[in-house]
């Protein structure tokens, strides 16, 4: 890697400078990165009425070796924000750097060599596998595409690949739909993996596959980074899988960064009203504790990213929410006795110890 | 979605997956729909998930399915603290806890067999830690276990057996070390030696 990772510029917008103790390299530098999709009328002159405000602003810094987890509700962004640090969609504005090299916006030759650096694996392992190609073609297509390796040489790299994935090499010719969905997931991660990546975008990699498979994978994903000194994007929905891979964790609101940390700080210590939400909602897979939960319950329906209410785009749901939030976009900051790199983007940050009111089940039904 | 199910005021509703895709606040706000509207209208509720989470926050009872047969049916409380069936005990440990301190996840070693070609005896026997040579060739019925008849297994592990405390355990134990010889060793052996990779080959 050449050079220090150019600083981060504007920080009004939420821009996330370089931890200067970190130990490692930076890999991946996200500066205020927007995705608006345009939205048009209808008919023969179609005008550009709207946009669907999908990713607005968010900046973050993966460190090589790391796993950043990304979390938040449906249609927060998570997933279009993976998109375009992955290249798969042009960015409306701001920056994406590997490696110290500014990859926004690359023309897609220009882009070719990043594109072996930087591998997705997909929530679905039934859809984002072609189900006319044998198994060996899916894995060893990277290999064709990129003109790594032909013939024999192919075939074998495929099957050490499949190998290494605890798939068997003998199965280089069946089709996915003779694989189970936690051994198709498999061969998405071997098709992942096939180019050497030094990042790996994981957009819910177990969230169809049931608990068993889904600590299987986890492992396999875990045992890759040790051994090929992966760094892994995370973005799931389950809060406990996130936990549990994660170094770091970035909460995401309709757009924007919510909350961001190391994962003990953003799960145990959190300030912003809509990660504390969001951690009560999610049930422990033990009734007493479930029973016991205190939730909080936002009201309300998550707001359109086509027209997100101003200001702090949380505050119509927030329970804390004052005038100003409505008003001023609250910067990602650390906030007073925080650690430098747990930042919070919040008017009125729930104090460290203090609880938002919560509900158990029983009292919910009582209230009735 | 609800609102369709609902249009005729059922007497029962079934729900497969109805909170798969989603993220945690909205998935509460699902359930304590339909939980509100089982109250309000008296409706049964069939909830089929794989996530145990849910399971915990609102089923009364649970049936544990594996390969097209129940493995196990149980209240929510020996469902979750006092199981019987290894599928069941293995569901529960795969689970990733933040109170666990191992980085390293338990889980079920190999894949769910074919339902063309299921595994003889017991369809669970390739993948089970607890496999005996009775597994493999009688296959088990769904059998009372513990006092209050509320709870069966279809397992050949003894019916005091159940629960994941060390009694439980050493019962298990004992149970495997007299139903087990060498053909039973084997299959046992070849799952020890392929912790997560195939287990069973699906054809």
């Amino acid at each position: 890697m050449s050079g220090p990772p150019p600083s981060a510029a504007d920080a009004s917008a939420g821009a996330m400078p370089a931890d200067p103790d970190a130990g490692a390299e930076v890999l991946l530098q996200v500066d205020s990165v927007v995705k608006y999709f345009p939205i048009k009328s209808g008919g023969m002159m179609s005008r550009h009425i709207g946009d669907v405000k999908a990713v607005d602003g968010v900046s973050l810094t993966l460190r090589q070796g790391q796993t950043l987890g990304v979390v938040g509700e449906t249609g927060c962004g998570k997933s279009t924000l993976a998109r375009c640090i992955a290249g798969l969609v042009p960015i409306t504005s701001g920056k994406v750097i590997f490696e110290g090299k500014d990859i926004t916006n690359l023309s897609r030759r220009a882009m070719q060599p990043f594109r072996r650096e930087i591998q997705m694996i997909f929530q679905d392992p039934y859809g984002s596998l072609n189900p006319r190609l044998r198994v060996g073609s899916i894995i060893g297509e990277p290999f064709t595409i990129h003109k790594t390796a032909t013939g024999n040489e192919r075939k074998r790299a495929v099957q050490d690949l499949m190998q290494r994935v605890g798939l068997n090499p003998e199965h280089y010719n069946r089709f996915p739909a003779e694989f189970s969905g936690g051994q198709r997931q498999r061969i998405g991660v071997a098709r992942a993996l096939a180019l050497r990546p030094k990042l790996i975008i994981c957009d819910e990699p177990v969230s169809a596959l049931d608990v068993s498979i889904q600590a299987q994978i986890l492992n396999l994903l875990a045992d890759l980074q040790d051994d090929f000194g992966l760094t892994y994007l995370f973005i799931a929905h389950d809060l406990e899988v996130v936990r549990h891979v994660s170094n770091e964790v970035m909460v995401m609101y309709l757009g924007r960064a919510a909350e961001f940390g190391p994962k003990n700080d953003v799960y145990d210590r959190s300030h912003h009203p809509y990660t504390r939400a969001l951690l009560s909602a999610a049930p422990a897979a033990d009734p007493e504790s479930a029973a016991a939960r205190q939730r909080i319950v936002l009201t309300g329906e998550v707001p359109s990213p086509v027209n997100p209410p101003s200001g702090c785009r949380f505050h119509p749901r927030c329970p804390r929410a004052q005038d100003i939030c409505g008003q001023e976009i609250p910067p990602l900051e650390a906030k007073a006795g925080d650690p430098h790199d747990h930042l919070t983007a919040c008017h009125f940050p729930v104090p460290a110890g203090e609880e938002l009111a919560g509900a158990t089940r029983a009292e919910v039904r009582r209230a009735r | 979605m609800i609102a369709m199910a609902l249009s005729l005021s059922p007497k029962m509703i079934i729900a497969d997956e109805p909170t798969t895709a989603l993220d945690a606040t909205v998935q509460a706000q699902i359930l304590d729909l339909l939980i509100r509207l089982q109250e309000e209208s008296d409706t049964a509720l069939i909830m089929i998930t794989h996530d145990l989470g849910v399971i915990a926050d609102i089923a009364d009872d649970v049936l544990v399915m594996y390969a097209g047969r129940a493995a196990e049916t149980a209240s929510k409380h020996d469902a979750f603290y006092q199981p019987h069936h290894p599928y069941t005990m293995g569901l529960l440990e795969s689970i990733p806890h933040s109170s666990a301190a191992a980085d390293r996840l338990k889980p079920i070693t190999g894949q769910p067999p074919s339902l063309i070609t299921l595994p003889s005896g017991c369809a669970f026997h390739p993948r089970c830690a607890y496999v005996m040579d009775r597994c493999l060739t009688d296959e088990p019925k769904l059998e009372p276990v513990g006092a209050a008849g509320q709870h069966s297994s279809a397992c050949w592990l003894p019916a005091n057996s159940a629960g994941l405390d060390e009694r439980a355990a050493g019962l298990r134990r004992n149970a495997v070390a007299e139903g087990r010889t060498h053909v039973a060793a084997k299959v046992a052996e070849d799952i020890a030696q392929s912790p997560e990779g195939e287990g069973s080959v699906v054809v």
